[in-house]
């Protein structure tokens, strides 16, 4: 809300030197010490999700997309945990893997929108005047498109797949990561330890990535922390609306979807892919909240 | 007055200028690719002379910027194109849509509004007490659970295991809202959930900063009862603040309308859009994104306007 009192508040993220290992370390442990019970409770979730995403394959007790005539429907039991949905897929192994793929569009769109909005945003918040005044407006613009909309137009153009998934989420997060970062670099751009690299004649290169970016880590950290969260969300929705990743690719969105029909006869087919959005959603948020509140923020937390 | 006049030619002159560029923006992503269109309509067997023909029948032929005038002039007219799959108006596709639509937002907004302005200020007036720490809680929890799962969780409470309502909302598109109340109600409930919780964190934070300030401290130490402090001295200071952020919300809103009329297949501009979009109907997705666009935006001017209005240091800025 209050950009010029929030300034120098940052701690951490503020030190005008790099971090040495011992201090990363230290850093590290800091931001789980005094959190409450909730919040180690979150973290451990989403570290199991993000567990469970990677080993997959092993994890996993059958193919996510392998049909039984015999076990159509079947009510959750010692050999179908989950029950099974109207192909006679295993619920517990679509899950699985559903968690998979919304872990691996979440982090690489995630990625890929940090990579855009943070070069323009050094590079604007650094170099100011003209650069800064048409990035800035452009994303502003781009801000007025309801994030879900944005996806939903990408989608339209680009046609559903896993990577214009990955595209248009990256796109849509690219103005909302942008505003904080660039406030972050335009307030270190004016320390003296850039202005000293400035004079030993160091190039823009060097400055935005050895001088500006590592100031930046505790503001990035959080940035990715919520906007990894929304993702979840994004990827979810769309694959609710089919507008997802396509079948046989399994989705937790998309399971919710395609089993509503039997939601009165076979609700596991449902309730499960949903729990399973909501328990990593909801701790990422708790996550990213934790996050927050060790890192701080210059912008207040706007999700839409 | 000349002051005020300047500030209110100043706002709608920003609201159109942001309008046009969304415009152009919208224009320009629903047309980068025109053979696609033409793809879309004619399917596999398409000739390249169908394509032609189809592409002229639509003036895909001409240049950009051409296309953009046309699209540009035919809206100022009411006319938003043709819908390429059900050959029809896109505006007589939308329009009673719209109508759904909005009956569904108003219902939401009329919910969750009150309610988050309270539960806001009973959680910001005591930061960090137990009655704050639960709110906090249980409205991070209410945010944290997807807009569709919501809506599925209602319709298995509601319509399945207690067959109280309708799940899916059957009516005639052409009915007026207020005939399927019935049908507004788990929709309306799916939509107010989040909404209500995201605006609640927004209030808490807006009084708690206010809370911290001189003047509420005074009118605290002066023994003020409880009543006057938050009718008096918070909420006409908490109030313009929070007017911006139930305007930014409309974006939000936006977002779960679309969400929550999939669940319920309520009829309304969120599932045409969907729709719209699986079919490549672009006439509809472009009409569909600049109404939503332009209303946020409206939204966010009338916002500002009004903060501008309640609170005389922003009046001359």
């Amino acid at each position: 809300m209050n950009n010029a009192t929030d300034i120098g508040r940052f701690s951490l993220a503020s030190a005008p030197v790099e971090l040495r290992r011992s201090e990363t370390r230290s850093a590290f442990i800091a931001v789980f010490r005094g959190a409450g019970l909730a919040q180690l409770v979150a973290v451990a979730i989403v570290v199991l999700h993000l567990v469970v995403a990677i080993g997959a394959p092993v994890v996993a007790p059958a193919s996510p997309t392998a049909m039984s005539r015999q076990a159509i429907l079947a009510v959750p039991s010692s050999e179908h945990p989950m029950g099974t949905d109207k192909f006679g897929r295993d619920i517990l192994s679509r899950v699985v893997w559903g968690g998979r793929t919304a872990m691996f569009v979440a982090i690489a769109a995630t990625v890929l929108s940090l990579t855009i909005a943070g070069g323009l945003a050094l590079l604007a918040g650094y170099v100011q005047g003209w650069t800064d005044l048409a990035v800035s407006r452009f994303m502003e613009l781009l801000l007025t498109i309801p994030s879900l909309l944005f996806a939903l137009v990408l989608v339209a153009l680009f046609g559903p797949n896993l990577l214009t998934l990955i595209g248009a989420i990256g796109v849509v997060y690219v103005p909302r990561l942008y505003r904080p970062i660039r406030v972050r670099a335009m307030e270190i751009s004016s320390r003296e330890f850039v202005a000293a690299a400035r004079a030993r004649g160091e190039g823009l290169p060097w400055i935005l990535f050895r001088e500006i970016l590592p100031n930046t880590s505790g503001l990035v950290i959080v940035e990715f922390a919520i906007h990894f969260s929304g993702a979840i969300l994004l990827v979810a929705s769309l694959g609710f609306l089919g507008l997802g990743v396509q079948p046989p690719t399994p989705d937790w969105g998309m399971m919710v979807n395609e089993n509503r029909g039997v939601l009165a006869n076979a609700p596991w087919t449902v309730l499960f892919p949903a729990a399973a959005i909501t328990s990593l959603f909801l701790a990422a948020n708790i996550a990213s909240d934790l996050l927050q509140s060790r890192f701080d923020r210059p912008v207040a937390r706007q999700r839409q | 007055m000349v002051a005020v006049a300047r500030v209110i030619l100043r706002s709608v002159g920003g609201f159109v200028v942001t309008l046009i560029a969304a415009s152009v923006i919208v224009f320009a992503a629903t047309t980068i690719l025109p053979g696609s269109v033409a793809n879309a309509i004619l399917g596999q067997q398409a000739t390249p002379e169908m394509v032609k023909a189809i592409e002229h029948r639509l003036h895909l032929d001409e240049p950009a910027p051409q296309r953009y005038a046309r699209w540009l002039a035919g809206m100022a007219h009411g006319d938003f194109g043709t819908s390429l799959t059900a050959n029809q108006p896109v505006a007589d596709l939308v329009w009673p849509r719209f109508r759904n639509t909005a009956a569904l937002a108003a219902a939401a907004f009329l919910a969750a509004v009150p309610l988050s302005i309270a539960l806001g200020i009973m959680g910001g007036l005591k930061a960090g007490s137990w009655i704050d720490q639960v709110i906090s809680g249980i409205t991070l929890a209410m945010l944290s659970i997807p807009e569709f799962v919501v809506g599925t969780v209602l319709v298995f409470a509601f319509a399945i295991t207690i067959p109280l309502l309708p799940a899916i909302t059957l009516v005639d598109r052409n009915l007026v809202p207020v005939s399927f109340a019935s049908a507004l109600i788990l929709p309306t409930l799916a939509l107010t959930f989040s909404l209500l919780a995201h605006t609640g964190r927004l209030v808490r934070t807006i009084v708690q900063e206010t809370q911290a300030s001189d003047y509420m401290r005074f009118a605290t130490l002066k023994g003020l009862t409880t009543g006057r402090l938050i009718f008096r001295h918070l909420l006409p200071n908490v109030l313009p603040p929070v007017l911006s952020v139930v305007a930014l919300n409309v974006g939000w809103l936006l977002s779960g309308v679309v969400v929550v009329e999939a669940v319920f297949n309520y009829p309304g501009v969120g599932t045409l859009i969907v729709s719209a979009v699986n079919d490549r109907d672009v006439p509809v997705v472009q009409a569909i994104a600049l109404l939503l666009g332009a209303i946020y935006i409206l939204a966010n001017t009338l916002a500002d306007l009004i903060s501008r209005a309640i609170n005389p240091v922003l009046r001359g800025s």
